[in-house]
């Protein structure tokens, strides 16, 4: 679905790329796969994401979403590709327009790509709450007026709206609190299995990822220094980073849940 | 203007439409000018002239026998079709200019943010009289004169708002669900530029009118005979001493329009801005300011003894750093007061780290500083909490200012989680840790207060303190600015450090580093802690005792093993629940709670959770349940049913997390 292969971007942009700060980064994302892309503030995380996205160009390598090169597309096509690509963010607060409500707010792509009339897309804008597990009333209210989970839900159905092949998540669970992230994990998890996406999860939480992606990729300063199915870089990491990485994740290891007899 | 700032945005609104009225009056008046006026105000009766103010003519003739209630009224149909064509056409333009210059950036906004510049800085009647000397006067020639230099500042603050946003991640949101540039800005950057310039417009109406009647005044504006307020005034003015009435309603009506929309524009910007700026300037208050009244009742109704008696842990091998016994906080809330914490009740051990755990609007933040006077001063605190035993004991509810200086900073230290915002970004890291040395009473000469700021920057866990303490804070990283923080807390050699999420905006890899700070600072001086967390892995790392908190109460407090791994309590289980573990299958998915976070400790007659609780019975909502000990007497949980304590016949555990 998603193929990142050897890409290299940095400030300057154009091309004429002055300090990379990504470099030689290769990902492979399948149809229905979360993908954990960990790493600590500063690695280059959201650098990748804008590139996957389309928003900012590399100086080398190629991004391609279903087959399609993300940066050799232009104008009108490029704006259809970008159906398939779609970005949420970690403060919903800031990527949802203040002054509209929800239902705006989720009808906005349907009305920027020209899809259906304003009742199918009444009709979608309710489907897309129900999907979240929103209730049809809050789309009514204004992100002022809803909760951090709430928002981060309504950005999650906004993403969704154009059914996007690829869903990339930026520390879209950081600013939640914990019942509220193990919330929106779930919900993303539920919809994966249900849409077929595949999922790109940015974070610098290894623990949140540990439990979610099917695979771990970490980053460090730049470069991809280890990635492997979920299992094995928890258990068996074999990069010194993603060992430190691992021993500094703050862990529940009381050996609660494992040994649960309510399971 | 008094009252305001505190009203809801509601009761604004209201205020500011009845400070509109004058304006609203003046646009009404405008538009029926040609069904309010008696008489039509061109018609000459030269028999009728200059008569003074009769039941015929309310406010008299002119000269020219023409009724003068009449050609005010058109003279404010006049002044608010001009103004409305010179603010429709100033506001479109610039505020679009402004837009579009600030969206491109760049030379585009270089260029436009200059030729704003220069039209601002032009006297305006300079301009006007400029473009009338060349096309000549005429009501269309003074709407392009007014407009020309009245659109400047529409794009001055159209830009402004435009730039700020330009790089919010809500634009690159846009760009990726497929949004072109004139979407992006015509229905999500235009209209929140709009509203500061609508703002400014309701001022500029005045400025407008005036310029209208200046102009017009000059003999440059609206030609006679039609009736305009400056042109009224200019025909009134040679009889100023024989006619009043032709001069003074003109005068007074452009007076009031004037007037009118300065009160309207001030009144509009303060609902923008007053509140803001204010919640800005309040904390700051917060710790110059004298202790409220409310709570200097509160302490003359304490006990005179420093330990409260009747508690459970005054026994002489329990040794208290800090007791706190009841410990409630309120804030005034339209016109009550609302607890945002009530009944806490925790103690911290010499050498030992509390953990006050909980959600965003737990309270826990409030209760960690509530002792220690670092609250809004608008908060009331009651109860009482104790710093250390014997005879050194402090009651720390609601001592005076100055007693407040001898605790805070001597015998406690406090971190706060963002140094960013804590640390002068003016000063060295030296002079911040110089001056706390100063303060905790340590500090000698220069050369002898600095050498205790390195050894605190060292225990702080700072390997090259002399480099640090010449740094500024923007040069050190998230975790070095925290140590920094941490080595100003230190410098009283206080009894209790008060940390609130101390390691929550850094880096794992940093924030275990610092995690095993604190650790050492406990192992090593037997300092005592009470850390704020959201995060229940960090504090199980870290705590000796944990209090997890919901809604303002404690529900379960404990020794850490304790809480961690027999819960009591069904919020600390679902707390557990939601916190990820390596190990278990990818996809796996979160046990979760129902509903949302409860807000405060009043809201609910029985327990605050039984909403959410999936063992709630009919009792929880009734009854706030007590903590009550379980098995072991530091183990308390505030839970009717206690689904973790253990069957008097059962096995120890069974049915425990």
């Amino acid at each position: 679905m998603l193929e990142i292969v050897g890409v290299t971007a940095g400030h300057g942009g154009g091309g004429r790329d002055v300090t990379p700060v990504i470099e030689d980064v290769t990902i492979r994302v399948a149809a229905g796969e979360i993908v954990g892309l960990v790493g600590e503030s500063g690695c280059g995380k959201t650098t990748l994401a804008r590139v996957v996205t389309g928003l900012h160009r590399p100086s080398a390598g190629v991004v391609r979403v279903a087959g399609v090169d993300v940066h050799a597309l232009r104008g009108r096509d490029l704006r259809a590709h970008r159906r398939q690509i779609q970005m949420v963010f970690q403060d919903p607060y800031l990527t949802l327009s203040p002054r509209q409500t929800v239902r705006q707010a989720l009808a906005e792509p349907l009305r920027i790509h020209r899809v259906g009339d304003a009742r199918s897309r009444s009709a979608r804008v309710r489907e897309l709450l129900d999907l979240v597990g929103l209730d049809p009333q809050v789309g009514e209210r204004r992100p002022a007026r809803l909760s951090g989970g709430q928002r981060q839900r309504v950005a999650i159905a906004r993403a969704l709206a154009l059914e996007p092949r690829l869903l990339i998540c930026d520390e879209p669970v950081t600013a939640l609190d914990v019942s509220v992230q193990a919330k929106v994990l779930n919900l993303l998890c539920d919809l994966r299995d249900r849409l077929e996406f595949g999922c790109l999860f940015i974070t610098h939480d290894l623990a949140v990822v540990s439990q979610l992606a099917d695979r771990i990729a970490v980053m460090r300063c730049g470069r991809i220094v280890e990635q492997g199915p979920t299992r094995d870089i928890t258990a068996h990491p074999v990069h010194p980073y993603t060992r430190a990485l691992l021993a500094a994740t703050p862990i529940m290891d009381t050996g609660i849940s494992a040994a649960d007899p309510r399971d | 203007m008094t009252g305001g700032p505190r009203d809801p945005a509601g009761r604004v609104w209201v205020r500011a439409v009845l400070v509109a009225m004058p304006l609203i009056l003046f646009a009404i008046v405008g538009v029926l000018a040609p069904v309010l006026a008696p008489a039509d105000p061109t018609a000459n009766d030269l028999a009728a002239g200059l008569l003074p103010p009769s039941p015929e003519h309310v406010l008299g003739t002119d000269q020219l026998g023409r009724d003068q209630l009449s050609r005010l009224l058109y003279g404010a149909q006049i002044s608010l079709a001009v103004t409305s064509a010179v603010l429709a056409v100033s506001l479109t333009a610039g505020a679009a200019i402004g837009a579009v210059a600030g969206y491109l950036g760049g030379w585009a906004d270089r260029v436009v943010s200059r030729v704003i510049d220069v039209v601002v800085s032009l006297p305006g009647m300079l301009v006007a009289l400029a473009v009338i000397g060349v096309r000549g006067p005429g009501v269309e020639n003074l709407v392009l004169a007014l407009s020309l230099w009245s659109w400047a500042p529409y794009a001055r603050i159209a830009r402004a708002r435009v730039a700020g946003m330009r790089g919010s991640p809500h634009l690159d949101a846009l760009r990726l669900l497929g949004a072109g540039r004139g979407r992006v800005i015509g229905r999500h950057l235009l209209p929140p530029a709009l509203a500061p310039c609508l703002v400014y417009a309701s001022t500029d109406v005045g400025t407008i009118v005036l310029g209208v009647a200046t102009l017009s005044f000059l003999g440059l504006g609206v030609a006679p005979p039609h009736a305009e307020w400056g042109q009224m005034l200019i025909e009134g003015r040679p009889f100023l001493a024989s006619a009043w009435w032709l001069a003074y309603p003109p005068g007074i009506a452009i007076t009031a329009v004037v007037f009118a929309s300065n009160l309207l524009g001030e009144r509009l910007a303060a609902g923008e801005e007053r509140p803001s700026v204010l919640r800005m300037v309040r904390p700051g208050r917060a710790r110059s300011g004298q202790t409220p009244e409310p709570a200097r009742a509160a302490v003359t109704a304490e006990p005179p003894a420093p330990i409260p008696p009747g508690s459970a842990h005054g026994s002489p091998e329990h040794q208290t750093v800090l007791l706190v016994r009841d410990l409630s906080v309120s804030y005034p809330d339209r016109g009550e007061r609302r607890r945002v914490v009530a009944g806490m009740s925790y103690e911290v051990r010499p050498g030992q780290i509390l953990a006050l755990v909980g959600e965003t609007g737990s309270g826990k933040t409030t209760a960690a500083l509530a002792p220690f006077g670092l609250l809004d001063p608008d908060a009331r605190v009651t109860g009482s909490a104790v710093l250390g035993t014997g005879p050194g004991a402090r009651q720390l509810v609601g001592p005076a200012p100055g007693e407040r200086r001898q605790i805070n900073g001597r015998r406690v230290g406090v971190v706060f989680q963002d140094s960013a915002a804590v640390l002068n970004p003016l000063r060295t890291i030296g002079a911040h840790v110089d001056e706390a040395v100063r303060n905790a009473g340590r500090g000698g000469r220069r050369a002898a207060t600095r050498r205790v700021s390195e050894e605190l920057l060292r225990l702080a866990g700072l390997p090259d303190p002399a480099a640090v303490a010449r740094a500024s804070p923007h040069q050190l990283s998230g975790g070095m600015r925290q140590r920094a923080q941490i080595a100003m807390a230190l410098a009283g050699e206080p009894e209790l450090l008060v940390a609130d999420e101390p390691t929550s905006a850094l880096d794992v890899t940093v924030q275990a580093q610092l995690l095993a700070v604190l650790a050492r600072l406990r192992d090593e001086l037997a300092m005592s802690m009470v850390i704020v967390s959201h995060d229940l892995a960090v504090v199980a790392r870290l705590a000796d005792s944990v209090a997890v908190m919901y809604a303002g109460r404690i529900v379960e407090s404990g020794p850490l093993a304790a809480v961690i791994n027999n819960c009591d309590h069904p919020y600390t289980r679902g707390l557990l629940d939601a916190v990820p573990r390596p190990g278990t299958a990818p996809g796996t998915r979160f046990r979760t709670m129902p509903g949302q976070a409860g807000t405060g400790p009043d809201d609910a007659e029985g327990c605050g959770f039984a909403p959410r609780c999936p063992l709630a019975t009919a009792a929880c909502v009734h009854e706030p349940p007590a903590l009550e000990t379980l098995v072991r007497a530091a183990h308390r949980s505030a839970c009717l049913h206690h689904p973790g304590r253990p069957a008097a016949a059962g096995g120890r555990g069974a049915d425990s997390c």
